[in-house]
């Protein structure tokens, strides 16, 4: 079990992160806040990139900076942007991450060839990757996070790059995967996480602000979420009374999905709340805040 | 009432000191020596893996070498005037290959931009680098030698104890503080005047006070050159070591 216990980080007087307290066991966690709130932060604390400037980490019991090299034994991670040797095929760099993570050959060579078949790069497994494309890039990535069979994976935004079906295939894995190991998946893509996570994260300020099932996070705004249809001339004066999620056009109407404390108006349909209308709510700008609801 | 009593029987001090050192040898991770750690690396790695550029730095190292032989052999005419001179070209020289390939091998991390996976890897972008410096010392010295005896060949008046101290001087002074500020997390620009500004402050500080440069690197005894060399040498040792454990910490695990 992987324990993140009261961690806070500044950088001089700037607070990145502030008193997070979070376990993990294993499944799917999604970890799940727009940029630039700390998600990578975070991130590059339970990779030991970076260290807390408070609190501690604990794997099975043991800090993890304490566990050093036995703990990066156990690690799989893949960066945000993830850095490759250009001139070597897939085949080389997953050698040379093999060799980095202290395998044996014999063993990371039966490996390469089961995660190149894998993420489908059996074909080009002896090419050199420079004339990738972004995708394959990102599947040589998610195959080097996954060469030491590690029990903690740490994903930084995987999809970045993915085909809608490369995606999908993506989601099964990590879903197979998360069986026996705890898999953290680090993104602001709700689709990303809604269909396999079984706890989603989302930090706002600074701090963990909430972290459930996604069911659970939903019953944040149960009740508030509607939808309703009507003429674009209102759509104006309707979205300054309401906080808006999506919009579409349906036979010569706005039809509108939004959030209000209001007591509902007969036009209005009640709608069973998703991950993306809480995200959307949770994250609302100052100035939708202000002015909506 | 008869009182029964216990003896309790306490070892002795020594007894206890005994047991203690035993428990903490027991639980401690055993410590290799840097020479191990640094042999079952290249077991683990390999050549290839630990030098990616490997076709790279032979190649810049060719350059380098028929530069400095070129250069070496063809200022006759100015190393024949101004005798002492030479020793400067040597000391100043000495890390220039050092200085190139160590650099090299740091774009390149940057360029492919793999420093963060490497270091969450069991060998480290520390650990990796300790042991890739120490091998370019090691080879940057050997070529050094041979650029020495390629001199000594040319011009007779210099002493190849001299020249071989003061080369070994340089490079690893150089060699000491590239560690030194590495380890250190200075901001950028440190790394980038030590990268770049000691051939170039040398050979300014060679042009503006001559006769002080001069003084200083013909003046020093060979004796004191012995005693700065192994000095040097054994810094930069204790630097690789501190590096290669940059990341590891203490405790049982």
């Amino acid at each position: 079990m992987l324990v993140v216990n009261h961690v806070s980080k500044s950088y001089g007087k700037f607070e990145a992160l502030k008193d997070i307290n979070l376990e993990f066991s294993n499944g799917v966690y999604g970890l799940l806040a727009p940029n630039g709130a700390g998600k990578t932060t975070l991130i590059k604390m339970l990779t030991t990139l970076i260290f807390p400037s408070s609190g501690e980490i604990l794997y099975n019991g043991t800090n993890i900076t304490r566990l050093g090299e036995k703990y990066r034994e156990q690690l799989g991670y893949l960066p945000q942007e993830f850095g490759y040797y250009k001139n070597y095929s897939p085949k080389q760099f997953l050698a040379y991450i093999g060799a980095l993570k202290g395998m044996d050959k014999k063993v990371v060579n039966k490996k390469i060839d089961e995660l190149l078949k894998l993420v489908a790069l059996e074909d080009v497994a002896t090419k050199k990757m420079k004339k990738f494309s972004g995708g394959m890039i990102q599947r040589v990535g998610i195959a080097q996070a996954m060469l030491n069979d590690p029990k903690i994976l740490i994903l930084d935004e995987p999809t970045a790059g993915l085909d809608p079906k490369e995606r999908v295939r993506f989601r099964n894995l990590l879903s197979e995967l998360a069986r026996d190991r705890i898999v953290i998946l680090s993104t602001h893509i709700v689709s990303d996480v809604e269909s396999i996570a079984n706890e989603i994260i989302m930090i706002k300020d600074k701090q963990v602000l909430y972290k459930g099932s996604i069911d659970e996070i939903c019953k944040v705004i149960a009740g508030m979420v509607y939808e309703t249809s009507i003429p674009y001339e209102q759509a104006a004066m309707f979205k300054k009374e309401v906080f808006s999620l999506s919009e579409k056009q349906e036979d010569g109407l706005l039809k509108i999905r939004f959030i209000s404390k209001k007591t509902p108006e007969p036009t209005w349909t009640a709608v069973k709340p998703n991950l993306e209308d809480v995200f959307l709510y949770v994250y609302r700008d100052d100035i939708q805040e202000s002015s909506a609801i | 009432m008869n009182k029964e009593k216990f003896k309790v029987d306490f070892p002795s001090d020594e007894d206890i000191a005994r047991q203690i050192s035993f428990i903490v040898k027991e639980g401690l991770p055993k410590q290799e020596t840097f020479f191990k750690q640094v042999y079952t690396m290249y077991r683990q790695l390999g050549f290839q893996y630990l030098f990616p550029n490997s076709i790279e730095i032979a190649f810049i190292s060719i350059l380098i070498a028929i530069f400095l032989l070129i250069t070496g052999l063809h200022v006759r005419d100015y190393f024949e005037a101004e005798p002492g001179s030479v020793y400067t070209f040597i000391f100043v020289t000495s890390p220039l290959l050092y200085l190139t390939i160590c650099s090299l091998s740091l774009y390149h991390i940057w360029d492919n931009r793999t420093y963060e996976l490497e270091m969450t890897c069991k060998y480290d972008f520390f650990q990796l680098t300790a042991v890739r410096m120490l091998a370019f010392s090691i080879f940057c010295f050997a070529v050094n030698t041979a650029f020495i005896i390629a001199m000594v060949n040319t011009y007779h008046h210099i002493s190849f104890v001299k020249a071989f101290l003061i080369s070994t001087t340089g490079l690893f002074l150089f060699s000491t503080l590239t560690l030194f500020v590495l380890m250190n997390n200075q901001a950028k620009i440190v790394k980038i005047v030590l990268l770049v500004g000691w051939t170039a402050g040398n050979f300014l500080a060679f042009i503006w006070s001559k006769n002080f440069f001069l003084l200083v690197l013909n003046n020093i005894s060979i004796s004191v050159y012995v005693v700065i060399t192994a000095s040097l040498l054994v810094l930069y040792i204790k630097h690789l070591q501190k590096m290669m454990q940059f990341r590891k910490t203490e405790g049982v695990a």
